[in-house]
């Protein structure tokens, strides 16, 4: 009787209820709309961090290492060490696209656009671009590229992309953790309610990292008339007011 | 008046209205070097962009140095109608909110609502704020809120924060089988100098 009654309240609560997505014409999950990363703490720095003026602070939005903290390679460390006291070389703050993951953390909207062909991520910031052809094309060879070559499928409900062909000049976040041209991301998105999609971005990093590490923020769907609006920022700007570092050693 | 070659087929569009304007496109002209050379000027049937006398001599300095000048050199968006026009190929997207042009020039895009929203005015875009509508099978897209910050062509043809723009995009043959106007499978920038068609994640034909 009472493992019946444990059964029963497994089945009541123990699991959540399964959420139905709307779809598209395709049968598969309809994911367009205006977003944004509900976790800020993640576009300053990815392992967490306490809040400070005009920053906002918040937890590691890493899930895997358990510890919130990225495997870093001893050498590599170092450099993410060095590039947090040289925050001014954020390629963001020069303008340059953010790369993946860090194209879908930054406070800005991003707008999700399905045809049935392609699911086009479009981003406020540095008006960046990702194209992700959903027909299981092969990746690109020898191509280097700030966001990557991104190839995408579904696995059930879940959006999976796989992301390689990196130019190994982005940045995480801006606190300076980083990653090279030899990352692999395996993004996955799948909507868990009306107006959330669960983002996860699984890192792979041999040079870099000691091990694969896992990110994971919710995305909010923002509110209706949302629009994206024209990004003022060109690359290779060097106006000092764009570095981060730079603004900040001033405080 | 440029005409658009595409690359790229799919699957059925989601919505009913309008027409398929879905692929990659790329313009079969040298307006982006010049414009009136390139016989883009449609009205005034003298084929020549109509300045005022002070803007005429503003054109003039502008080609005189135009080899650092042209905005579109130094990777700033390209602006409108120019992005159509570029030697570099866009690809419309559609769904049921807006057409979306992604440019591979400057990863410039553009949003054409169509839902009847208002223009957001006064904010000084180089891409323009865009509101469409059907005619028909032609997207009508409405552009206004501009900076002065783009140019019409390498030339040094320009305009003001003052230009309206009023495109209009007609699929001539809806199949986009005309001869000669699919691009070869996997062809891009590295493989086929003479004919660019790709150089961007996604741009694939």
């Amino acid at each position: 009787m009472r493992l019946f009654l444990l059964l029963i309240s497994i089945a009541a609560f123990g699991q959540p209820a399964t959420f139905e997505p709307p779809r598209q014409a395709h049968g598969h999950p309809d994911l367009q709309g205006v977003w944004r990363n509900a976790s800020i703490v993640a576009a300053f720095n990815v392992e967490g961090k306490k809040a400070y003026y005009n920053e906002p602070g918040g937890a590691s939005v890493i899930v895997d290492p358990p510890d919130g903290k990225l495997p870093y390679l001893p050498d590599a460390l170092q450099k993410a060490n060095d590039n947090h006291v040289h925050r001014e070389r954020d390629p963001t703050g020069h303008c340059h696209t953010h790369g993946v993951p860090r194209s879908l953390v930054p406070p800005f909207p991003i707008e999700i656009v399905e045809d049935g062909n392609h699911v086009v991520l479009l981003s406020e910031t540095e008006h960046s671009i990702r194209i992700i052809p959903l027909d299981g094309r092969p990746h690109l060879k020898n191509y280097h590229a700030w966001a990557g070559d991104s190839r995408g499928r579904w696995e059930g409900d879940t959006l999976v992309v796989d992301v390689t062909g990196f130019n190994g000049r982005t940045w995480l976040d801006q606190s300076g953790n980083f990653v090279d041209e030899n990352e692999h991301v395996v993004e996955r998105f799948t909507m868990t309610g009306p107006d959330t999609i669960v983002y996860e971005a699984r890192v792979e990093d041999p040079t870099v990292y000691s091990r694969p590490w896992t990110l994971s923020v919710s995305l909010r769907r923002q509110t209706k008339g949302t629009e994206l609006i024209e990004y003022d920022c060109i690359e290779g700007e060097r106006d000092e007011i764009h570095f981060p570092g730079a603004a900040s050693q001033k405080h | 008046m440029v005409v658009l070659f595409a690359a790229a087929s799919g699957r059925a569009l989601p919505q009913s209205a309008g027409a398929d304007l879905r692929g990659i496109w790329m313009a079969e002209s040298n307006a982006d070097a010049n414009l009136e050379r390139a016989h883009g000027i449609v009205d005034p049937p003298d084929g020549k962009i109509p300045y005022r006398p002070q803007a005429a001599a503003q054109q003039k300095r502008n080609f005189a140095n135009r080899g650092t000048a042209d905005p579109e050199k130094r990777c700033f968006q390209p602006g409108i109608p120019r992005a159509a026009y570029l030697r570099s190929p866009f690809q419309i997207l559609q769904n049921d909110r807006a057409v979306y042009i992604v440019y591979q020039d400057a990863h410039s895009y553009r949003i054409v609502y169509l839902n009847g929203s208002p223009h957001n005015d006064g904010l000084g875009y180089a891409m323009g704020d865009s509101r469409g509508h059907w005619e028909g099978d032609t997207l009508v897209a409405d552009v206004t809120s501009f900076s002065d910050t783009t140019w019409l062509d390498a030339a040094g043809n320009y305009h003001s924060d003052e230009l309206h723009v009023v495109e209009r995009y007609t699929r001539m043959n809806p199949s986009g089988d005309r001869e000669g106007a699919r691009w070869p499978p996997g062809c891009n920038l590295r493989k086929s100098p003479t004919r660019r068609c790709l150089a961007a994640p996604g741009f694939k034909a």
